[in-house]
């Protein structure tokens, strides 16, 4: 399989096929990130694809010695960011509920005793409802290592920030999602 | 809380963190159980943090019908050449449109039937019209410098 260094640097060079494969290697990956920070999957169709878009229109200031996702990326969460500070959107996408994007993680098995899966459900849902209402850095850094299973320093080479910021942003994300916890306790 | 007392909980904090998503050392494990040992209200929070951690691990993000992927590539393709499309056809219309609305603008002046105040009424379109101009442009400029997600951004 061709690296993406080297198709970096052809489609530095205009082959716009290379960019293709580019797109085609990290469609899934920009696409669930994308999901993750707004909540929609047809916001973050449309978001993830305008990345590649914007990508491909600036892929003449592509460097192919660093890596391609980390910069594309930078222009994905540039537009989530964009896109949640629109109040109106934002209210829409909550309008949605969180069963737009989040799901039961497969390995999750139906349980015998109905009053405990009664319990989980609804502290999903308590939790999904509190990761929509998290300030957008922390649910990024959230997204990322709960459902993108990141480690931290791979979360920080994405974000741009020290590991420890990744660490406290974490932290703070997962004690309002306590919060919420607790209110149904 | 003082300095040293926040220091301790800032470490707390990352500790609690670090395990939790087994990113830690033996050594930081062990020192989180003497802290949630020795320290009540860390032991409570460490409970409240597992739980957090035991639910979401049970959730994932939805994954979208298989066909999409069949037409993405092709949209992305599509939407950068409809890009440049519409960057042409806004550059054009907008020249067109100022040269018409100039020469509009010259004729009525020139007119000597035009009565000054209808003169004066379009000198304030014209003013107001720059100004609005450039006071939107001014906010998008100290915006796109103050914006604080933009300052993580390293290209």
């Amino acid at each position: 399989m061709e690296t993406d260094s080297s198709l970096v640097a052809r489609a530095r060079a205009g082959d716009a096929e290379a960019f293709g494969l580019l797109t085609e290697r990290y469609m899934r990956r920009a696409y669930a990130q994308a999901l993750g920070l707004v909540g929609s999957r047809e916001d973050a169709l449309d978001l993830s694809q305008e990345a590649f878009a914007r990508a491909f229109r600036a892929r003449r200031s592509l460097d192919p010695d660093r890596p391609f996702y980390a910069w594309l990326y930078q222009i994905l969460r540039r537009l989530c960011f964009n896109f949640l500070r629109d109040a109106k959107v934002r209210a829409r996408v909550v309008d949605q509920g969180a069963s737009a994007w989040l799901d039961e993680a497969p390995a999750t098995a139906p349980a015998s005793d109905p009053a405990a899966a009664l319990e989980r459900s609804e502290a999903r849902r308590r939790v999904a409802a509190a990761i929509e209402q998290l300030p957008a850095r922390e649910r990024e850094v959230l997204v990322l290592k709960e459902f993108e299973e990141l480690k931290y320093r791979e979360i920080a080479a994405l974000v741009g920030v020290p590991v420890g910021t990744v660490m406290s942003r974490l932290y703070s994300a997962r004690r309002r999602l306590a919060e919420a916890l607790e209110d149904h306790r | 809380m003082n300095d040293y007392e926040r220091l301790n909980r800032e470490r707390a904090n990352a500790l609690m963190m670090a395990v939790l998503d087994d990113e830690c050392t033996a050594e930081e494990r062990k020192e989180l159980d003497a802290l949630v040992a020795a320290r009540p209200e860390i032991a409570a929070e460490w409970a409240r943090l597992k739980r957090v951690r035991e639910v979401t691990a049970t959730m994932g993000l939805r994954k979208p019908p298989e066909e999409i992927w069949d037409r993405y590539r092709v949209s992305v393709l599509h939407r950068a050449e409809r890009s440049i499309g519409w960057l042409l056809v806004t550059l054009g219309g907008a020249v067109l449109m100022g040269w018409a609305l100039w020469r509009w603008i010259e004729a009525l002046v020139a007119d000597g039937d035009t009565p000054l105040a209808i003169k004066g009424a379009i000198l304030a379109v014209v003013v107001g019209l720059i100004l609005l101009l450039l006071s939107v442009a001014r906010e998008r400029w100290f915006l796109h410098r103050r914006d604080p997600y933009s300052r993580e951004v390293t290209r």
